[in-house]
């Protein structure tokens, strides 16, 4: 049915993936294209998964773009597809895997948006050699009430198509984007893990497969901080395989059945992980993963390594968790790493994963790449949680190290700025193309921007 | 088979598309607004691989212009759906003439003169359908929706004459009277029964094309609230208000 002038919105109360912050938000979820004549100017929101409060403010807009979610063009010879921003990695991998295609640079989750991942320039498997997500965008079609509909690549507007591809949807609505799809060299994956007794040495044994792997990072065991196994763990490598007599992944024709869901996330009232779960959860999980040198497994396991387990996050309870990822210098990442296991023996906190990659490139403005060990922590939501990523704060200055904007909820405006060079520029960038600050989410105003 | 749908740029006319298209069914879709129709359209062709064609109008407009918007399509018709509807939430029995006859045309006079048009082919058809929507606001007359559900209403019985009409004939006629979908007219809003998806509404529809079936209500336990609103003697009904 047709619409009366004004368009259909609620007042809805949402809230991060990682619990932390809640707000009242005017949502609108438009299903057609003459919502963007109206001018409303609101935060864009995809599946709502980001850990941090990027998609809404307390008495804020935002525009759910889900219902704009369709493949709009396919170019089969040069593997370009152009979809709208609220189309799920799912949906592109169940159209492109039957064409021997796929995107490299994805994160572990088929429900997560393609906006999403462009607007926190998000990175994948293998940073590495793969780069961030604005490595396989060719071009995005942004809407800005004031610009109207732009057309922005690295050719046309090159300054506001890098402000908004890892610019937190602070530029306006991202209503489609041309991506590079790349030939898919297998049709299912092996997966090999390998233990290490530390994490000494980690950059260097990680650097060494990151040119070729397709998958490599590491995980390890901060349980038991006062023993020798400290940071003992995995190296888990996986690599594109093509077996002829493989069955077609049946996720790319029945598609993904279970899916994240920020709001139902903190069903269980109370966290499950305390240093003992821990110590449990963390043991298990070696001995599931290392049961074999190396396994097949279909090519979606291979991609959405997180599908299938999203009960970790509901674990974590309503008060949900921190993580705290950051990339350090390849050379203060043993430093870092002392420091840590030093301050968990002073004050016990139970880490749920502790995980590594190594990253390379440049830096740029406010997204989460540059070169280096790229280390994530996770642990329960609480008042000891809180003074440890402060720790973990002021380590970033003594190492010289940044955290991922959009992973922690609680990073603050002087942090950002102390570890981002180009804060301020973004900043003025911003200004220069929104004046009127049109686009506001939690994380902008708290981060100053 | 092709199937024309009038109303396709959202909701459930772009489930019905995606479904007929999933089954392999080409379509022609039909709306207001080009810029959706290109978007479902292109969906379509290169995620199923079947023919989208689309064209843009109103189906309230002037019934020549829309049988004319559709002389490049027409001759390979084998279904039509019409999910259209049209609502106004001043339409409490006092709306302005023109915007009364908006909702009744194309809530009611669009989809019958365009049926009228289509029929004399459908009958040469080897098979052929015609599918209408109506609304549970028509199930009883109220102080809100009232030309709507009233179009509604006489869309139900156009239907029912159809399928009288169609007997003996390859023709197959449905209509489907609908509670609450999860579209934008509820969205967002506290809905006293639960909404269906369009795209299960959508599936309902073709897994049912080729039976001779009586109007359905759907969600099924629409049936009997309406049976119960129905019952309610006027001594109550009229001091309800909703």
């Amino acid at each position: 049915m047709s619409q009366a002038p004004d368009w259909p919105s609620t007042s809805a109360r949402l809230m991060s993936f990682d619990g932390s912050s809640e707000a009242t938000a005017r949502c609108l979820q438009p299903d057609r294209y003459s919502f963007w004549d109206r001018g409303i100017a609101g935060i864009s929101r995809g599946a709502g998964l980001s850990y941090t409060a990027a998609s809404f403010s307390e008495g804020g807009t935002t525009v759910d773009h889900r219902r704009f979610n369709r493949i709009l063009d396919f170019d089969s010879r040069e593997g370009i597809v152009e979809v709208e921003a609220g189309i799920t990695l799912g949906q592109i991998y169940e159209f492109a895997t039957p064409r021997s295609l796929y995107l490299p640079v994805q994160p572990g989750h088929p429900s997560i948006t393609v906006g999403g991942c462009i607007g926190a320039d998000v990175h994948g498997k293998n940073q590495y050699r793969d780069g961030t997500a604005i490595s396989q965008v060719e071009s995005v079609r942004l809407f800005h009430p004031r610009h109207g509909i732009l057309e922005l690549s690295r050719e046309k507007s090159p300054e506001i198509f890098r402000l908004t591809c890892g610019g937190y949807g602070l530029t306006g609505n991202i209503l489609s984007a041309r991506l590079k799809l790349t030939p898919l060299p297998g049709t299912r994956g092996r997966l090999a893990a390998v233990p290490i007794e530390s994490c000494d040495g980690l950059s260097d044994r990680l650097a060494a497969s990151a040119a070729s792997a397709d998958l490599i990072y590491s995980w390890h065991d901060f349980s038991a901080p006062g023993n020798k196994t400290f940071g003992s763990g995995l190296i888990i490598s996986g690599s594109f395989e093509r077996t002829p007599e493989a069955e077609p992944d049946s996720r790319a024709q029945t598609g993904f059945r279970s899916s994240l869901d920020s709001a139902t996330r903190g069903a269980i009232p109370l966290s499950l992980f305390n240093r003992a779960t821990t110590r449990l959860v963390n043991a298990t999980y070696k001995w599931m993963t290392q049961r074999s040198a190396s396994r097949l497994v279909p090519l979606s396991e291979l991609l959405f390594p997180v599908y299938g387990k999203e009960f970790y996050f509901h674990l974590f309870g309503r008060r949900g968790f921190h993580e705290y990822q950051c990339i350090v210098p390849s050379s203060a990442f043993p430093g870092i790493v002392s420091e840590v296991r030093k301050r968990l023996i002073r004050r016990p906190l139970a880490i749920t994963l502790a995980s590594g990659k190594f990253f390379g490139g440049e830096r740029d403005l406010l997204r989460f790449t540059g070169t280096g060990v790229c280390f994530a922590l996770n642990f329960p939501r609480s008042q000891a949680g809180l003074e440890f990523a402060a720790f973990l704060d002021e380590l970033m200055q003594e190492f010289r190290g940044y955290p991922n904007i959009i992973k922690d909820s609680r990073l603050t405006a002087a942090v950002v700025a102390r570890t981002y060079p180009e804060y301020e520029i973004f900043r003025e960038r911003l200004r220069a193309f929104d004046p009127s600050r049109l686009y506001q989410s939690e994380l902008s105003q708290r981060l100053g921007l | 088979m092709t199937f024309l749908i009038v109303g396709a740029s959202a909701g459930l006319g772009r489930a019905l598309a995606e479904e007929c298209a999933r089954r392999g069914h080409d379509v022609v879709l039909l709306a207001s607004d080009e810029r959706d129709l290109i978007a479902l359209a292109a969906h379509l062709r290169i995620v199923h691989g079947v023919t989208a064609e689309y064209v843009a109008c109103r189906i309230d407009s002037n019934d020549d212009e829309v049988w004319a918007a559709l002389e490049s399509v027409r001759a390979s018709m084998d279904g039509l759906m019409f999910p259209i509807g049209l609502a106004s939430d001043e339409d409490t029995g006092l709306l302005a003439p023109r915007e009364a006859r908006r909702l009744i045309d194309a809530n009611f006079v669009g989809p019958a003169s365009l049926i009228s048009r289509f029929w004399p082919e459908l009958l040469e058809r080897p098979r052929a359908y015609v599918v209408g929507f109506g609304s549970v606001a028509a199930i009883r007359g109220r102080r809100r929706n009232v030309v709507y559900a009233a179009a509604k209403r006489g869309l139900l019985s156009y239907f029912e004459s159809l399928r009288h009409l169609a007997v003996g004939s390859p023709v197959r006629v449905h209509f489907y009277t609908l509670g609450y979908l999860d579209t934008q007219q509820t969205f967002g809003k506290p809905l006293p029964f639960p909404k269906a998806r369009p795209e299960q509404v959508a599936r309902f529809v073709l897994d049912r094309l080729d039976r001779d079936e009586a109007a359905t209500v759907y969600p099924r336990f629409w049936s009997a609230i309406g049976m119960v609103l129905r019952a309610i003697p006027w001594s109550i009904y009229k001091r309800l208000n909703f």
